[in-house]
């Protein structure tokens, strides 16, 4: 009987451990997925985005513990709360700096967001068509996220 | 110019509330060593500040405002110039639907003809330009009478004067009506373009210039290409009427390696043809007029911010098929930065009939 019960035990054990990383990640999934589908893209979202990128340990953060965490460590420059949506100028100051993206000389002198959209849009990453204060959808962020991951590597 | 400058601003301001503001500027540094005829040199320095702003209407941002005001300080012979100038200040509309695309603009814009060796600077006036995948149109009607003639270098005619030390000088005037059809990948994968314009002198000038050209341009082989040009200049002034040509023929060969492109060039103009914008073609100032040129171009990237061009062009007098003289140019451009760019022109031009001309630029451009 002991031994019966030891081993729903053990099972219940093994069988959490292997169901918890399922739970996990897929929160991150769910995430990304949020994050796909959003008409605006907000600023917890990119900060999330940018620290899991910099820190594993950031994974499990909520948008505002990712948020808090950018702002830290001087990645991002702004006022706004966590759940506002980002600017495509807040956007390209963020990316700049997670990726060590070198930039021009009016950015390296002046490490501001407008001269960090200029420089995406010498690279190509945001449309000239682009206005610096327009706010993102989910997926246009992603895919110039996907740029500056390519180029910093 | 004041009171240009003051509803410039005061249609700024009201614009701003509507939507956000992208601006910025450039500095440009040109400075100019020329040898004429191995005697002395002569030093000219140009100094550009150009300040830009971006309105957009809409959410695309493809209907927007964009103007550009420009200062310049030249200094050559002992004596500076200061100038003034608006070249850009445009509105335009995109309107599109299924079928294509009409964009719609109007004020002061830059804009060329087909071949870019007749008409190409600012001018005034409205366009129409519709294009699609099967083709391209456009009718533009406008003005040049109100550019600084200055900055922007017409074919004048030898009576027309400006005054150089005049901050802002009205340009040789011209109503300018135009048109133009291009029709992509028409046979062959060849894209065959019409151009019409029509410059009408106002004032004293009493003179309409109609120019109308044929375009024929394609891949003839794999990375080779060609562009073919064919243009007749009708001309009819108070002295004589005159009818002039100007062919065109170009052979490009791009290569992967380095981005290098090979390029193969012959122009004609015939002795009564000019164009309408003075670009020059020769160092000694000369456009395209009573010449048939023929030269190899070779232009490569070493790394993926610098660009490096040599060319070499044998000159011909048009008339008489005489030998005139040959131009050796080269050119190195150096993307320092993504807004600082350094380039070095050198360029030789050796003359039977006109005096031999070395010149030797430098040029720094940074914007903010």
């Amino acid at each position: 009987m002991a031994v019966e019960r030891f081993m729903i035990k053990k099972c219940f054990i093994v069988l959490v451990i292997l169901v918890l990383p399922v739970l996990v990640f897929s929160q991150q999934a769910d995430k990304i997925t949020d994050i796909i589908e959003s008409d605006l893209f907000t600023c917890g979202q990119a900060a999330y985005i940018c620290s899991t990128f910099l820190d594993e340990n950031t994974e499990s953060f909520s948008y505002e513990q990712a948020m808090n965490w950018v702002i830290e460590k001087n990645l991002l420059k702004t006022d706004k709360e966590f759940s506002m949506p980002i600017t495509v100028a807040e956007l390209s100051g963020l990316c700049m700096k997670t990726w060590n993206i070198p930039g021009g000389l009016f950015y390296k002198l002046t490490n501001s967001n407008r001269y960090a959209y200029k420089e995406m849009r010498a690279l190509g990453f945001v449309s000239i068509f682009d206005d610096p204060s327009k706010n993102i959808n989910g997926a246009s962020a992603l895919n110039v996220i996907y740029k500056c991951m390519e180029l910093g590597r | 110019m004041k009171k240009f400058f003051v509803i410039f601003v005061v249609f700024c301001v009201c614009i701003f509330s509507l939507n956000a503001i992208d601006f910025g500027g450039l500095l440009t540094s040109n400075t100019e060593i020329t040898n004429v005829d191995k005697s002395s040199f002569n030093l000219a320095q140009t100094t550009d500040a150009i300040f830009n702003l971006r309105i957009p209407f809409t959410n695309s941002g493809r209907s927007y405002f964009v103007a550009e005001a420009m200062y310049r300080n030249e200094m050559y012979h002992g004596s500076a110039h200061n100038y003034l100038d608006l070249p850009l200040f445009k509105a335009n509309f995109l309107l599109d639907n299924i079928t294509g695309n009409l964009n719609v603009s109007f004020g002061r814009y830059y804009l060329q003809d087909i071949t870019g060796k007749i008409f190409s600077q600012s001018t005034d006036g409205v366009s129409l330009l519709y294009s699609s995948d099967v083709i391209t149109s456009a009718v533009y009607a406008g003005y040049t009478g109100l550019i600084n003639g200055n900055i922007t270098d017409m074919v004048n005619p030898s009576d027309y004067k400006l005054d150089m030390d005049s901050v802002y000088n009205l340009s040789l005037p011209y109503v300018v009506v135009s048109t133009g059809l291009e029709l992509p990948y028409l046979y062959m994968n060849q894209t065959l373009g019409f151009d019409f314009w029509s410059f009408i002198g106002t004032n004293d000038l009493d003179s309409t210039k109609i120019y109308v050209t044929l375009d024929f341009k394609g891949p003839i082989i794999a990375s080779l290409f060609h562009t073919t040009s064919a243009s007749i200049l009708f001309d009819n002034s108070k002295a004589n009427s005159v009818t002039g040509f100007l062919g065109s023929f170009n052979l490009n060969w791009f290569l992967s390696n380095l981005n290098t492109v090979l390029s193969a060039k012959i122009n004609y103009a015939s002795k009564d043809f000019t164009p309408v914008t003075a670009n020059n073609f020769l160092v000694n100032g000369r456009y395209l007029n009573n010449m048939f040129a023929t030269g190899i171009e070779a232009s490569f990237k070493p790394k993926n911010n610098i660009y490096v061009l040599g060319d070499v062009l044998a000159v011909f007098k048009g008339d008489t098929a005489d030998y005139y003289g040959t131009q050796l140019s080269g050119k190195v451009v150096w993307q320092v930065l993504s807004d600082v760019q350094l380039a070095t022109f050198a360029t030789w031009l050796n003359s039977n009939e006109d005096v031999a001309v070395t010149n030797f630029t430098v040029k720094a451009i940074m914007s903010f």
